[in-house]
């Protein structure tokens, strides 16, 4: 994550109580997640913080957060990112099976540690931790780190975009034309 | 001629007892006289057949053993039914400091929240080590408690909806049993057009295995199977009965079986106590 680069904004939702499992509560926190969405500047990241959330259930996890999710994938509020920081993995897994459910995938930032909810290939899997990792990256550079072709990897960081595990900054080649650099908005912390 | 007299009303056996019990509707006879031993599951099926026919009037006939008629009562069962029914003698006085059953009634979407509070806070209270196990109860409440007003109750007439969960710690498990008389899982699915026409059989296994629901957005659903996977994952049993099937997930089999017809959707689900006591996953 480049530093500076994005507009950061953090919700909490540890208001709403210790045990979250209703879709109609989900669905009125959706909307409020939304509208903090559509406040963050672009390029912008929300951080759903979890802490304090004993039981997320299902229900509550696919309103609350696939949903809106689910609406940034389709290409909705340009440039906003969204992710959960959770204390404890256990509270997470309902969320992780309905992304995977919705075949979305979010990044969960965990404990000295981060992984992914729902449903992510192996290959995007080894792009979004290189790029994590690094903090950011051109196509030309994982290609180089993966072992396989420039192409291939430029599919791939389109792929992670589209499904808002990265950003894609477009910049100038040195030299010359238009090459994109895939920036990570969340910190390496593996 | 004798009515049935069961001597247990566990969700092995309860069946017969329901199309008994069914048979006198709107004014159930229910022979409790001879009843020795009684899970969770039962009490949630005699309190939406009490509930239900609270208008017409169950009524009971006490366990003769006055040790069962006691602990009985003390489940709270009557408690929850408020008016019209009898028993052919006065109620014993609860015994002090509960049974192990709790029983939550479902009247409304917006009053779950409060219900499954409470109910954490006494699983935590009970078993502080098994938070784990403890969160699994709590997310199959949640999950099964507002299937009801959303599912239960979609396109239902002539009949209230009643819905219950009773939570039972019995020695070597926790038996957790959500009821009502909706409209049940086929009556559900077949408002989407998609399933219009499947069978009780074909709805257990579509909701259950592969986690279907009467939704497209393909968020819904799932919730069903998702409990039966935590089941299965945990060496606890699992029983769902609709209409006139039922499935029973045990071991890592399942099967689908045909049961007398009952409205409406009851699920069973046996956790073992170790899981709360040791905190074990």
């Amino acid at each position: 994550m480049r530093k500076g680069f994005f507009n950061e904004a953090t919700f909490s939702l540890a208001g709403y109580g210790a045990r979250l499992g209703l879709r109609r509560e989900g669905i009125t926190v959706a909307e409020e997640i939304w509208r903090a969405l559509a406040r963050v500047k672009r390029p912008g990241v929300l951080r759903v913080e979890l802490g304090g959330i004993e039981v997320l259930s299902g229900s509550f996890a696919d309103a609350a957060l696939a949903g809106p999710l689910s609406r940034l994938v389709e290409g909705a509020l340009p440039e906003r990112y969204m992710y959960v920081a959770a204390p404890d993995p256990e509270v997470v897994e309902d969320l992780g099976t309905k992304l995977e459910q919705r075949n979305l995938a979010m990044i969960a930032l965990l404990p000295g540690t981060w992984d992914t909810l729902g449903y992510l290939s192996p290959s995007l899997r080894e792009a979004l931790s290189l790029v994590v990792d690094r903090g950011e990256t051109t196509s030309a550079e994982l290609a180089e780190a993966l072992g396989i072709s420039p192409k291939a990897a430029a599919v791939r960081l389109k792929e992670l975009a589209k499904g808002k595990l990265i950003h894609l900054a477009s910049e100038p080649r040195p030299v010359g034309g238009i090459q994109r650099r895939a920036i990570s908005f969340i910190l390496p912390s593996r | 001629m004798l009515g049935y007299r069961p001597r247990t009303l566990t969700v092995h056996t309860v069946d017969r007892a329901l199309q008994e019990w069914l048979r006198g509707f709107p004014k159930p006879l229910v022979d409790l006289s001879n009843l020795q031993r009684f899970d969770a599951y039962a009490i949630a099926l005699l309190l939406l057949i009490g509930k239900w026919a609270c208008d017409g009037g169950a009524r009971f006939l006490l366990p003769e053993r006055g040790d069962v008629a006691r602990a009985l009562v003390s489940t709270g069962l009557f408690g929850f039914l408020s008016r019209g029914y009898w028993t052919d003698r006065p109620l014993p006085e609860p015994a002090e400091g509960g049974t192990g059953f709790v029983i939550l009634e479902v009247k409304g979407e917006e009053g779950i929240g409060a219900l499954v509070d409470s109910l954490a806070q006494r699983l935590s209270a009970r078993f502080p080590f098994g938070e784990w196990a403890n969160r699994i109860i709590v997310k199959g409440v949640f999950e099964l408690l507002q299937n009801i007003p959303q599912h239960a109750g979609v396109g239902l007439h002539g009949r209230p909806l009643f819905g219950f969960a009773v939570l039972e710690e019995a020695e070597d498990h926790l038996h957790l049993a959500v009821v009502d008389q909706g409209v049940g899982l086929a009556g559900s699915l077949g408002l989407n057009p998609r399933y219009r026409g499947v069978t009780t059989a074909e709805a257990l296994e579509m909701v259950l295995v592969e986690g279907a629901s009467r939704f497209d957005d393909p968020g819904r659903g799932g919730a069903l199977r998702a409990i039966r996977e935590t089941v299965r994952a945990n060496a606890g049993e699992m029983y769902v009965r609709t209409g006139n099937g039922a499935f029973l997930q045990e071991d890592v089999e399942w099967s689908v079986g045909e049961v007398p017809e009952f409205p409406g959707v009851q699920v069973s689900i046996r956790l073992p106590r170790y899981l709360f006591e040791r905190g074990e996953n």
